[in-house]
C-alpha cells in the first residue's frame, strides 16, 4: 500500500497515519483538527527535495498490509512506472501493490466545494474518505 | 546479481556499456563507428520505454545485465529503486551504473537530433562517433564494475568460510 503525493505537504502522511489508525478518520470542529496538527505526525510538513523517491515505511495496517509513503515530486508517472517495472526483477508481484494517488482524489473530491464543515475539516475528512475506500477494497 | 546501466534515453552510453560488459565489445583496442551503429538496442528506445528495464545478457558470472531510461528523474528514480530493493531485503542484489557521466557533449547533441528532432539520419552516426571519442571512460566504468563484483563475490566467500569455522 504506496499512499504516494508531490511532497510539500502532509496530505499521504495524514492518509497514511489515517490507514493505520493513529488519527481518526474525520474531524467535526477545527479545533479537533488543529489538535491533531499539532501533534508530532512524521513528514507532517512534507519531506525535502533529496528524499524525494524514497518510500518510507510507516507501518502495518490491520490485514497485514504494510503502509508506505512517497513523495514523487511534480512528474511522478516515470517514478511510478520505474518501480512498478522493477517489481518483477525483484521478484515480486505488481498486483500485491496498490499506489494511491492523494492529490488526484483530493482533486477529484475537491474539500473546497465542502461547505458544511470549515475548509480545512473538508480537506481532512476528503483523506478520511480516501483512505475508508482503500480500507474496504482491501 | 542484476547490473542495470542507466542512462537518459536508453538508447546510448547504456547500451554501449552493457554490450563492453557482456564482452560483445572489446575492452580494449579500436572499435568502428559502423560496429557501434550494428549494435540493435543502439539508438533503438523511445520515451515510452524510459522507466523500464530491458534485458540485454547475462554475464559470464551469470549476473542479469540491463539497460534503463530515466530521463531527467534519475536521482529520483535511483532513490525508489533501492529505497524498494531495501525494503524488500534485496539492495545487495542490484547494482544501478550511470553512464551518462562517460559521455560527452557530441553523443548528446547526437542523441537529441536523432530522439528529438527526429533527425536519425545525422544524430545515429554523430552519437557513434561520440560513443567512440567516449569509449575510454565507458571502458574505465564497466571495467570498475567488473572489478566490484569480483570483489563482491569474494567478500562473499570469504564470509561463507568465516561460517563454516563458527
Amino acid at each position: 500500500m504506496i499512499y504516494h503525493w508531490e511532497g510539500k505537504d502532509a496530505v499521504a502522511p495524514i492518509a497514511a497515519a489515517i490507514h493505520l489508525g493513529y488519527f481518526p478518520p474525520s474531524v467535526k470542529t477545527g479545533k479537533e483538527l488543529h489538535f491533531l496538527l499539532r501533534q508530532q505526525l512524521p513528514f507532517r510538513n512534507g519531506v525535502e527535495q533529496r528524499e524525494v523517491g524514497t518510500i518510507l515505511q510507516l507501518g502495518q495496517g490491520r490485514k497485514g498490509e504494510t503502509v508506505f509513503i512517497l513523495a514523487v515530486g511534480r512528474k511522478p508517472d516515470l517514478v511510478l512506472k520505474t518501480i512498478n517495472k522493477m517489481l518483477p526483477l525483484l521478484d515480486e508481484d505488481p498486483t500485491n501493490y496498490l499506489f494511491i494517488n492523494c492529490k488526484a482524489y483530493l482533486n477529484r473530491n475537491n474539500p473546497m466545494e465542502v461547505k458544511a464543515r470549515p475548509r480545512l475539516c473538508g480537506w481532512y475528512n476528503a483523506i478520511g474518505q480516501l483512505v475508508d475506500q482503500v480500507q474496504r477494497n482491501l | 546479481m542484476k547490473i542495470i546501466y542507466h542512462c537518459y534515453g536508453r538508447a546510448h552510453s547504456s547500451v554501449v556499456a552493457s554490450q563492453l560488459h557482456l564482452g560483445n565489445l572489446p575492452m580494449e583496442g579500436s572499435v568502428t563507428k559502423e560496429a557501434i551503429m550494428a549494435i540493435p538496442e543502439f539508438d533503438l528506445a523511445e520515451a515510452a520505454d524510459w522507466g523500464e528495464p530491458y534485458l540485454v545478457g547475462r554475464d559470464a558470472a551469470d549476473n542479469e545485465v540491463y539497460i534503463l531510461g530515466l530521463n531527467s528523474q534519475a536521482p529520483i528514480c535511483i532513490r525508489a529503486m533501492l529505497s524498494l530493493a531495501g525494503h524488500l531485503g534485496q539492495a545487495d542484489q542490484i547494482l544501478l551504473v550511470n553512464t551518462l557521466a562517460a559521455i560527452g557533449l557530441k553523443t548528446r547533441i547526437g542523441g537529441f537530433m536523432s530522439k528529438k528532432l527526429r533527425c536519425n539520419r545525422i544524430g545515429k552516426p554523430l552519437a557513434a562517433s561520440g560513443i567512440i571519442s567516449s569509449l575510454p571512460r565507458l571502458r574505465q566504468l564497466v571495467g570498475t564494475v567488473q572489478e566490484e563484483l569480483i570483489r563482491k563475490v569474494q567478500d562473499g566467500e570469504e564470509e561463507d568460510h568465516c561460517h563454516y569455522r563458527r
